[in-house]
């Protein structure tokens, strides 16, 4: 006999939401049926004037942003300068062409995932969800190099060059070295960021390369 | 007039020099002759004397000397004897004195005297005795006979060796002057000979002298001269010859520089008529020579009369591979940044050609920069183009793809059978046009040069390594096997950007693995070649061998064989060559019978580079 007063099943958690700015309709709205099936709430946006409106404006409030690079009005680097990188969700650049100035631009606006097109269900699912993984590892101890790049994404480049450095050196994972070469090298200190790119095996053609940078480091962070 | 002088010459010294001889054997017949005529004739009378003398001696000494026996020795054979003894002396005598009169005198004297001096002795022989008055008076006469017989005797003998020093006088004198004829003549010839001599020398040496002169003027480009033609000998013929000589090369050179300077002539109006730069400069870049072009370029430079900096830097492009670099790939095109005022940027492209000497030496650079502003400008727009229609095809083509493949998940809801196979063909197809579109984009980045190499030193053997990794296990499952032939240890390192290599050595085995033999393995190797670069070949049997005009296109864009299916871009292996000359290196294809050979040649990496190995390059 199934119990008179059974505990109710605990309201579901909320869908992670999930924006996608692409201004080419079919390709926003196969991005938003792709996460939808996944189980995410995702919305769609047509114009980066509009997305910097609900993000600002309306304060709306979104886990992860998919974003387009190539798109009339604000491209998808000028929609991420306007948002204050302390707040911002975590950003997925897509770009069909990304090279060197596209890549060294976003970097230095803190986006560090990149996604190139032609866009694969799958493949968007998978990196849409390791945005959100890291987020929720980084506050889990020894999570190093997660909350580096939660400091990487919101510009706080000190603070993940520190947090870093905590990691002790014997447990220190290579790609670590990656990204410790890739600030220095944003931020002017050449010669550290030399000898962390020697150590991570990498001789990056800074400014030349756009899609293999991209590529190392999505390689790279898994 | 020489050779008559030479012969004259010779032929009086030669005349003088018999008659010389001639005059020394008459000479030396002469007194030979004379001296011997005088050496017998006085040696004769003087032996006929002394015979008579000794005969007279003998008788005297046989029939008057000894008185012992008181009687006259009757024996008279001695006596005959020494008589005709005596008789033909005097005979001989007579015969052999001179016609001097005294000396005839004083012979018929002697002959009286021999004769007087037998008839007492016949006389006294007759007597029988030693006594007697008449005995007294034949001794006394005999004695007196037989010394004036002595006498007359030595008188001839003073007389004819007196003429024998008479004689040896004269020989002497006459030797004298043969010695001074001979010394005469002797001193003519010298003469002879000495103004011979000195004609000669004038009259060979002296045309021979203007002869050099003129060969020295000749060799310094002094076509004006002539020698003096003044006789008809040898040097004259050769005067002449050398006349006619420098006649016909200062009509050649005046021919020649007329050629010269109508080849100036027309070389400079080529060159002023060139739309394009020419710069002509030596192995230090100092200019020879620039046509207006070039002027106006260098002057727009602000280096008036100089070279650009992109002349230079494709003149050591050429000398560093040690020839000439011409063609048309725009690979090599360079962009000039003209002062603002002046103009926008051009771009050219340099032409470099060697100019070598005689001997092969190096002796300069003629640089032809072809403004390809426009045709870059073309080629950057039918890239941007290409890019943008690309995209603008390719964006709605993979909203399609991503919507089909959403549609077979099923997530959003399930398909029937025929749907999904619809669907499917649709994806199919859709996968196929976006692989050709991605194809066509990146043969356009490609062309365009924004696809940098990050060329780093690699061993030959890593590479083909890589492939095997990387492609291996596709062929594999086509039932193609991959033999890699070891590589030599001493192979030195490429220079490479091993993604983009490896993707070409995928292409040459996937092909090989489509079109080759079935069950034929796959050949991966590599190898030095003599040029500094190394050559990694994918090898293998195909039932279609290449012809030699497939060999010539393969690598061409969307070039199918005869025959050939639709799969694939069309365009794998016209990336692969883009990716070679990105690397500074070539792609090519052998075929052999049913033997077909891809390549990729590699730059080995300089000692210099391999001192500086770990840093990229870009």
């Amino acid at each position: 006999m199934p119990p008179d007063n059974p505990l109710p099943d605990p309201p579901p958690a909320p869908a992670p939401r999930v924006l996608v700015v692409d201004d080419e309709a079919s390709v926003r709205l196969g991005c938003v049926l792709a996460l939808r099936s996944d189980g995410w709430d995702a919305t769609g946006e047509g114009s980066s004037r509009a997305a910097l409106e609900r993000l600002t404006t309306r304060a709306e409030h979104y886990d992860v942003l998919v974003l387009d690079y190539a798109m009339p009005g604000l491209n998808g680097l000028e929609l991420i300068a306007a948002l204050d990188p302390k707040t911002r969700p975590p950003i997925l650049l897509a770009s069909a062409h990304a090279d060197g100035a596209v890549a060294c631009a976003a970097l230095k606006l803190g986006v560090w995932d990149f996604l190139a097109k032609p866009l694969m269900p799958e493949e968007l699912r998978r990196r849409v969800r390791r945005l959100l993984t890291r987020r929720h590892d980084a506050k889990a101890p020894g999570a190093w190099l997660a909350r580096a790049l939660g400091h990487c994404q919101n510009c706080a480049w000190d603070d993940a060059l520190r947090e870093l450095d905590t990691w002790p050196e014997s447990e220190r994972q290579q790609p670590a070295y990656l990204v410790t070469g890739l600030i220095h090298q944003m931020t002017e200190g050449q010669e550290p960021a030399a000898a962390a790119f020697k150590r991570a095996q990498w001789w990056p053609g800074w400014e030349t390369q756009g899609a293999e940078i991209w590529q190392e480091l999505a390689r790279r962070l898994g | 007039m020489r050779r008559w002088n030479f012969i004259s010459g010779l032929t009086v010294i030669l005349l003088l020099l018999l008659v010389l001889c001639g005059f020394c054997v008459w000479t030396a017949r002469t007194l030979s002759g004379e001296i011997n005529q005088m050496i017998s004739g006085n040696f004769d009378t003087l032996r006929a004397l002394r015979g008579i003398r000794l005969a007279v001696s003998r008788i005297d000494a046989q029939y008057r000397s000894s008185t012992s026996t008181g009687e006259i020795p009757r024996a008279l054979g001695l006596y005959e004897l020494a008589r005709t003894d005596v008789e033909q002396h005097l005979r001989l005598v007579r015969r052999t004195s001179s016609e001097e009169p005294e000396e005839v005198k004083v012979v018929a004297r002697l002959e009286a005297l021999v004769r007087d001096y037998f008839t007492y002795y016949d006389e006294y022989l007759a007597l029988g005795r030693f006594e007697g008055d008449r005995f007294k008076a034949l001794t006394r006469n005999l004695a007196q006979s037989a010394a004036e017989i002595t006498e007359a005797t030595a008188v001839l003998s003073d007389m004819n060796e007196r003429d024998v020093l008479q004689r040896r006088s004269q020989a002497t004198a006459k030797g004298q002057r043969v010695v001074y004829a001979a010394l005469g003549i002797a001193l003519f010839s010298i003469g002879i000979y000495v103004w011979t001599s000195i004609r000669l020398t004038r009259a060979i040496f002296d045309p021979l002298r203007q002869l050099r002169d003129s060969i020295v003027k000749v060799s310094q480009r002094q076509f004006d001269v002539a020698v003096p033609v003044k006789s008809g000998d040898e040097l004259a013929q050769i005067a002449t010859t050398f006349n006619t000589m420098a006649s016909e090369l200062r009509a050649y050179v005046a021919e020649t520089d007329q050629r010269v300077v109508e080849a100036n002539r027309v070389s400079r109006a080529i060159l002023e008529a060139l739309p394009y730069p020419i710069y002509i400069v030596d192995d230090s870049f100092a200019v020879r020579l620039m046509n207006p072009r070039a002027e106006q370029l260098s002057a727009a430079l602000e280096i008036p009369g100089a070279v650009p900096g992109a002349v230079r830097r494709a003149i050591d492009d050429a000398a560093a591979i040690g020839g000439e670099l011409i063609g048309d790939d725009l690979h090599r095109a360079v962009e000039v940044a003209l002062p603002a005022a002046t103009g926008t940027p051009a771009t050219f492209l340099p032409q470099v050609f060697r100019m070598a000497g005689a001997a092969g030496v190096n002796e300069g650079w003629a640089v032809l920069l072809i403004d390809v502003t426009k045709l870059r400008q073309f080629d950057l727009a039918k890239s941007k183009a290409l890019s943008i229609i690309g995209h603008e095809v390719k964006t709605p083509v993979t909203s399609i793809r991503m919507t089909l493949h959403l549609l077979l998940e099923e997530k959003i809801g399930a398909l029937t059978a025929d749907q999904r196979e619809l669907v499917q063909a649709g994806r199919d197809d859709c996968e196929r046009l976006l692989t050709v579109l991605q194809a066509l984009l990146e043969l356009a980045r490609f062309e365009s040069g924004r696809v940098t190499m990050r060329l780093v030193p690699v061993p030959p053997g890593d590479l083909l390594a890589q492939a095997d990794a990387m492609h291996g296990d596709y062929l594999r499952r086509l039932g193609v096997a991959i033999v890699m032939e070891p590589t030599a240890p001493t192979l030195p390192a490429v220079q490479a950007d091993a993604i983009h290599v490896v993707r070409v050595l995928g292409n040459f085995l996937t092909n090989a693995a489509k079109y080759g033999a079935p069950d034929q393995p796959v050949t991966l190797r590599a190898e030095l070649r003599a040029d500094a670069f190394v050559r990694l070949s994918v090898r293998n049997r195909t039932p279609r061998p290449l012809t030699e005009a497939e060999q010539t296109k393969v690598f061409e864009p969307f070039y199918r064989r005869e025959g050939e299916g639709s799969e694939g871009t069309g365009l794998g292996l016209t990336i692969c060559r883009e990716i070679a000359a990105a690397h500074s290196g070539r792609v090519g294809v052998w075929a052999s019978g049913d033997w077909v050979d891809f390549y990729l040649d590699l730059r080995i990496v300089s000692v210099s580079q391999n001192h500086a190995a770990g840093q990229p390059t870009s």
